[in-house]
């Protein structure tokens, strides 16, 4: 229950940060309707909203969650704690200003504001887990592949509103690839940097204990960089095939594959957990 | 007398791994069954030397490493804590308040000496103390010692003041397997006996300087986190 809860929190923070960076994107550039926008900015609202809830459950003692923000000044956790809070008020607020005819500018400003809350959310996420004691992942592969989930859910699930929703707009499935696929460009990076951490502790490491616990890292980022690889040739194959990418139906089981790799994903990098010392 | 910046001393020259320092830090603090504020870990180690002669030789060294919280200088727990739970107070004692701790375990994860430990029942993490209240005001005018030093039958596990300690006994904190000592600074000195000074930097086991060395902490199960 701690991992699945850690697990469901990340995904659904990162999910939320990357469907509002491409549904404000899209409207910054003109390439949604306003009917769409509020949608997929609910839909973000409703992640980052069910994130916070769902974090709850990995705590043993949730009564002290207020005092959480204590240890800003020192604690990583503290940190991310207060950048998700601040970007799911800010995503809120997105929606309830577009609620109501207010000016433009002022709209225009808060959603700067929220897009950067969110970049901040994604490094102080990645940032809880840099930590010395723990060098599998104490690197940059660990923000880049929460920046990766980000692009790639939230690309995945922009396009999957424009399809079920069709509002006119489904034709625009090269703005939805291009982040798709920098998400899966990111994730695949950030996995080269595991298998290459893992294989150079493997040098390093002084024991037997130690070098079994890195072995299985190692072939445990193989595959997940394995998966990935063959999930971006996949993207780019039906990608190129368009009519895979715009059939609703095609779509959705792409987007089912994706999130229950990503949980997997997810999964196996708290599995590699490798802590030095005792 | 008050003890500041306290710290642990082990002889590994006579400590025998009867592990009562172990059990008498659960008897003491009434720690639940999984909770072990107190570890013995046992490190083997070494291998056969084949020789130019033909001839073998081995190398092989055991010895017992009773680790509870080192105190640190910097401790990486109290620096993860959101709630500021994890506190170290100004005589160098790191304890918990848990009527703050939110029990999410992020302590866990940054100490590389796995002091904090979760608390199932109660949903908060846990931790050597340095039996505080003792330790720090006595029973008069003397210090008492925390239970598992007063335990140890051979007098291998002492305590008191860390630069004391460092000026009057050889010790050092960096031994197999623990962490590199600049991670935290723990307030830790252990004098090993002469066979396992091999064991003594990690640095010059690893494969880097040409000897990789074979050695394990043979009672994972035993020492492991509930």
């Amino acid at each position: 229950m701690h991992n699945l809860s850690l697990v469901a929190f990340t995904l659904l923070i990162q999910s939320a940060v990357g469907v509002l960076w491409i549904s404000l994107i899209h409207s910054w550039m003109a390439l949604s309707g306003k009917n769409i926008f509020n949608h997929m900015i609910l839909f973000s609202v409703g992640l980052a909203l069910t994130g916070l809830l769902v974090a709850l459950f990995h705590l043993g003692n949730p009564k002290n969650s207020p005092l959480a923000l204590s240890n800003i000044a020192h604690s990583k956790l503290s940190r991310e704690i207060a950048s998700v809070q601040s970007f799911a008020i800010g995503v809120v607020a997105i929606f309830l200003i577009s609620q109501w005819d207010t000016n433009i500018y002022f709209q225009v400003g808060w959603q700067i504001i929220t897009f950067f809350l969110g970049m901040w959310s994604i490094w102080a996420i990645s940032q809880v887990y840099l930590l010395k004691a723990v060098p599998v992942w104490n690197h940059w592969g660990t923000p880049l592949d929460f920046l990766g989930t980000a692009l790639l859910m939230g690309g995945i699930i922009t396009r999957l509103f424009q399809l079920t929703m069709m509002d006119g707009y489904q034709d625009r499935l090269i703005h939805h690839s291009i982040f798709i696929l920098a998400g899966g460009t990111c994730k695949i990076i950030s996995l080269i940097f595991f298998v290459k951490i893992n294989s150079s502790l493997l040098e390093e490491a002084c024991y037997f204990s130690d070098r079994k616990k890195i072995n299985d890292g190692r072939r445990n980022g193989l595959w997940r960089l394995s998966v990935y690889v063959s999930g971006v040739l996949l993207c780019l194959l039906m990608t190129t095939l368009s009519e895979g990418l715009s059939s609703p139906a095609y779509f959705a089981m792409f987007f089912i594959g994706t999130a229950g790799v990503e949980v997997w994903n997810r999964l196996c990098f708290y599995r590699i957990f490798y802590r030095v010392g005792i | 007398m008050k003890t500041t910046s306290p710290a642990f001393f082990i002889d590994l020259e006579i400590c025998t791994g009867c592990k009562t320092c172990m059990v008498a830090c659960k008897d003491k603090n009434d720690l639940a069954p999984g909770i072990r504020w107190r570890r013995v870990y046992e490190f083997t180690g070494g291998q056969w030397i084949s020789h130019a002669d033909g001839t073998y030789t081995q190398d092989v060294i055991t010895y017992y490493l009773s680790i509870g919280c080192n105190h640190c200088d910097d401790p990486a727990c109290v620096k993860a804590c959101p709630t500021k739970a994890m506190i170290k107070d100004a005589s160098g004692v790191v304890y918990i308040d848990d009527s703050r701790c939110v029990g999410c375990r992020y302590c866990e994860w940054a100490c590389p000496y796995s002091a904090p430990q979760f608390n199932i029942d109660r949903g908060v993490m846990s931790k050597c103390n340095f039996c505080r209240t003792e330790v720090m005001e006595g029973d008069g005018n003397e210090t008492t010692p925390p239970a598992c030093v007063a335990a140890c039958p051979t007098r291998a596990l002492r305590f008191g003041n860390y630069d004391t300690l460092q000026k009057e006994l050889d010790g050092s904190s960096e031994i197999a397997p623990l962490p590199d000592a600049t991670l935290t600074s723990p307030h830790l000195l252990i004098h090993p006996a002469e066979k396992q000074v091999v064991a003594l930097n990690r640095v010059n086991m690893s494969k880097k300087n040409g000897k990789q060395a074979n050695g394990m902490i043979s009672n994972p199960e035993e020492v492991k986190n509930a």
